[in-house]
């Protein structure tokens, strides 16, 4: 079987099924995770789980065929959100889990998350060792065939959820689970915290959730971004009408939040990775705020404030995971929504955050609004423009060398794709996208004439190039 | 993906994974959708330590073709056979290695009726590949659905047909073989529910298959004699690995051959119905002749093997069909082999005519079988039965001529079978008579026509 040159992206293995995404294809996958794990484990056992996918079940039993035919023994949880199989996992002893999922790619789309016991995705060198067992892996004998058995992760994640909050005052939530497995698993982690919700979209739905869906007339990047899962406008019309303190939204496999005032306004990630992390630092002390490249400085700002440090890594959950270890960080998250407590795990997790926006509610014990209003002004913009996948290469190559031909331009960070800071403090990324055949531009500044500006110098630049 | 191995009649067998890998299984499942319309599909397996891995490879091919996978567990064969039947499902897939060594396994498919599919069905199975027809969208991929009682519902059905309270006056003392198989908690579950004192010999089921071959010969259940004898056991069961076939031996310690035990199950049911069709291969004894005989019933002849055995029955509407090989198959329940139902049907019979096993069976005439393998390359095959053929015209003009498989002379004091193996480069004579010595004259000629033809290729 041909194997593409790099199956792994930023999140995993993703794709098309029928297209890159096979049955036969997972169960290779499951074979060569089995030889991995062997080389590494004496006794070796897995965790195996799945979202609300239609074809994450015909997925899950081909990597589970594989797995077993490699010797190693598959513990499978129910449908479930990637944050309560990482958890379990972990808990369980287990030393891997894999979870058959595309997160928030559309509903064609599916493809496999690897994470390690304490829920951070498997490392890049990890993510070799399994490519380059893929194309010839080793057989086992049949007395060693493995065995599999069921599991339910989510009641003890649900656990671990209940001792890691505590909410004094009952505030009044809109829930929008998206039809999908977050509606698993928050409602009674937020009812648990004494929270009165109102739930949108639930149960999970493998077919309509892609319709459920569509354009937002709310301008800003979070809602670009969130609009191809959630129906924004319509949680927000909801939170107001309601007169909700908070709205909160997941993505598919619910290992991201997005959060929506008390005006209804969706707040950036950037924001409430700043006040989450206010929260954090003001309450837990900590000297580390663990984020990406792609995130605002409004962070920066807030780190400051209480004498803490935000070190900054490449996009890609799997890398802010590995950073909050390497220098103990309180938090970590990515302006995409998903948000890491290392008190509990490192796998991001939706729900968790869901519960850490209360608490940080009771504890600033103002309005959202009021708080989203009092963080530093910066402006940060977002936009993508589509590219091949197999162009990417040569166009960051040649947009790096553009780029580092501006006026007044400051300091240029290759760390992932790339980064130009200016004098003013505004700075520009751009960066292929790791699962879609997309590349990505940020731009922040201070004033918002100055961002338009940037955002447009980058894009049109880019597109010629891409052109 | 390139397919090589052939999925053809009855299904697929080979080692596990050089010969049937999940990519091969994931392939069967995928083709079984497409052939069955995307309807939904029981899927069961037996306790081999590759069915966990062959079964949710089979499983997650159902659902790229379509097809929702009802997911049965580890169950005997004749219960998925049974479940199919009568709980409405378009199909079965059946993992199962049934009597064939340790490191190997099958694949077997069921139809809505729990018969394995006809030949022209499974012609098609194994013609589709992962290029036609055209992968299903991802809309309409199947989903996978727990399925909890097959076990039990074959438990319930089998003990439905007997008279359950006969059973448990007559407190049987009874040593069970599971060789062990997946047999085990489901067939001990049915004699304890009958108040039987049960007397378990491998009965710990192990995919390694430590105490005896999961194979079924009378020449393997030696302990299950002694055991009987020891415990003065009223009479021992014994199953092969899917518990689809069984043997039986008497409380004198003697296991009975198939076609003996096959005779007397025969027998119960024509006592019954009062009478009908039995139909059995060529290859069986005399004996079924002489006791159906007894009966307003007649026997009807098939090929050997269930296939032909079941198409006969069902174009008979036979009330009773087996082999020697301890295949028993009830058509108006389970089109499959059903230990089970041979096994509660025995004990009912013994406890309404308060008799022992032993003198039922001394009741029996005694007949002596012989059989031999001969090695013989397959391009002999055919001059071998030409052959004989001749010498039968040329020797014996009285004698009666069966070449429905083989050549089967019939003699009015004993028979002779002469059959080419379908699997191996094998020739197979067997011979019955009621006097030993004759059985081995039988023997002897069937030998030397076999002999005559590849003692003349050889110079």
């Amino acid at each position: 079987m041909p194997t593409p040159r790099s199956l792994f992206g930023s999140s995993g293995i993703r794709g098309k099924v029928n297209d890159t995404i096979t049955g036969p294809l997972a169960i290779r996958i499951g074979l060569a995770t089995a030889q991995v794990l062997r080389s590494h484990h004496k006794a070796t056992q897995i965790m195996v789980g799945h979202d609300h996918r239609t074809t994450s079940p015909m997925l899950t039993s081909a990597l589970m065929a594989g797995l077993l035919q490699g010797g190693v023994p598959v513990i499978q949880t129910e449908m479930a959100p990637t944050p309560s199989i990482a958890y379990a996992a972990g808990k369980e002893g287990m030393n891997a889990s894999i979870i058959v999922t595309a997160s928030h790619n559309p509903p064609e789309y599916n493809g496999f998350k690897f994470h390690n016991p304490d829920g951070a995705g498997f490392s890049v060198p990890q993510q070799e060792e399994i490519e380059a067992a893929l194309p010839s892996p080793e057989l086992v004998s049949w007395e060693y065939f493995a065995d599999f058995n069921s599991f339910e992760a989510i009641p003890l994640h649900l656990n671990a959820i209940q001792d890691a909050t505590d909410v004094k005052k009952s505030h009044t939530v809109v829930l929008d689970a998206a039809l999908g497995v977050g509606g698993l698993v928050t409602p009674t982690a937020l009812q648990e915290l004494k929270a009165k919700v109102k739930i949108l979209n639930t149960p999970p739905d493998g077919k309509e959730y892609a319709q459920h869906c569509g354009p937002s007339k709310i301008q800003s990047a979070a809602a670009a971004e969130w609009q191809h899962f959630v129906r924004l406008d319509e949680l927000s019309e909801i939170v107001i009408t309601t007169k909700a303190d908070v709205g909160i939204a997941h993505d598919g496999d619910a290992d991201r939040v997005l959060a929506v005032d008390d005006h209804g306004r969706v707040l950036a990630g950037d924001t409430l990775l700043a006040l989450i992390a206010d929260y954090y630092l003001a309450t837990r002390g900590g000297k580390v705020i663990a984020t990406t490249v792609s995130s605002s400085s409004a962070v920066d700002h807030i780190a400051q404030r209480h004498g803490a440090k935000v070190e900054r890594c490449r996009v890609g959950d799997v890398f802010v995971s590995n950073l909050v270890k390497q220098h103990n960080a309180v938090l970590g998250a990515e302006p995409s929504g998903p948000f890491i407590f290392p008190e509990i795990h490192l796998c991001p997790d939706g729900p968790l955050a869901a519960c850490k926006i209360l608490e940080l509610l009771d504890w600033a014990k103002r309005p959202l609004s009021q708080l989203v209003d009092d963080l530093p002004a910066t402006q940060l913009l977002r936009a993508s423009l589509s590219c091949p996948n197999d162009q990417k290469d040569q166009v960051m190559a040649d947009i790096g060398f553009a780029l580092e031909q501006w006026q007044n331009m400051q300091n240029v960070n290759r760390m992932d794709g790339v980064r130009v800071s200016f004098s003013d403090s505004s700075w520009i990324l751009i960066r292929p996208s790791g699962t879609e055949p997309v590349i990505r531009i940020t731009v922040e500044a201070l004033s918002a004439q100055r961002a338009k500006l940037l955002l447009k110098d980058a894009t049109t630049a880019l597109k010629r190039i891409i052109q | 993906m390139v397919w090589t191995p052939h999925f053809g009649t009855s299904g697929i067998r080979g080692c596990v994974p050089e010969e049937l890998s999940p990519e091969i299984a994931w392939q069967i499942g995928y083709s079984v959708a497409n052939v069955f319309k995307r309807k939904p599909i029981l899927i069961c397996h037996d306790n081999r330590t590759s069915s966990p891995l062959l079964t949710n490879a089979v499983a997650s091919g159902l659902m790229a073709g379509g097809s929702d996978a009802h997911y049965g567990g580890e169950v005997i064969t004749p219960a998925v056979s049974l479940y199919t039947r009568h709980c409405d499902l378009a199909g079965a897939i059946l993992i199962t290695g049934s009597h064939i060594p340790a490191h190997m396994s099958g694949i077997e498919v069921l139809g809505s009726d729990g018969a394995p599919v006809p030949p022209e069905i499974e012609e098609q199975i194994g013609q589709l590949n992962m290029s036609t027809p055209k992968p299903v969208a991802w809309k309409s991929h199947g989903q996978l659905q727990q399925v909890t009682d097959v076990g039990s519902f074959w438990v319930k059905k089998v003990l439905e047909q007997v008279d359950t309270t006969a059973i448990r006056k007559r407190k049987f003392r009874i040593v069970v073989d599971a060789a062990n198989g997946t047999a085990v908690p489901w067939l001990l579950y049915v004699v304890q529910k009958l108040d039987c004192e049960v007397f378990g010999l491998n009965t710990e089921p192990d995919s390694t298959f430590p105490g005896r071959s999961p194979n079924l010969r009378v020449n393997l259940l030696g302990q299950a004699a002694k055991l009987v004898k020891d415990q003065k056991a009223d009479l021992g069961i014994a199953t092969d690995g899917d518990a689809d076939r069984a043997f039986f031996i008497d409380d004198k310690g003697r296991a009975l051959m198939g076609d003996v035990s096959g005779t007397l199950l025969a027998k119960i049911e024509l006592d019954r119905e009062g009478g009908g069709t039995i139909v059995t291969p060529i290859n069986s004894s005399n004996l079924v002749e002489d006791i159906v005989g007894q009966y307003k019933a007649r026997v009807v002849y098939s090929r050997v093997g269930p296939p032909a055995m079941v198409a006969a029955a069902k174009k008979h509407n036979a009330l009773f069909t087996f082999e020697e090989s301890g295949k028993i198959i009830y058509p108006r329940l389970n089109f499959l082999s059903d230990s089970g139902l041979g096994t509660v049907h025995l004990l009912e019979y013994l406890a309404k005519t308060k008799q022992s096993l032993s003198t039922v069976i001394d009741g029996f005439p005694q007949y002596t079988q012989l059989k031999r393998a001969i090695e013989c390359p397959n391009e002999f095959k055919e001059q071998v039965t030409t052959h004989a053929l001749n010498m039968v015209k040329d020797h014996f003009p009285e004698a009666q001529v069966i070449t429905k498989d083989g050549v089967k002379v019939v003699f009015e004091d004993g028979w002779l079978l002469l059959r080419p193996s379908g699997t191996e480069p094998v020739f197979r004579c067997f011979t019955e008579a009621r006097q030993k010595k004759r059985a081995q004259e039988l023997m002897d000629l069937g030998l030397e026509w076999i002999d005559d033809i590849l003692k003349s290729s050889s110079t």
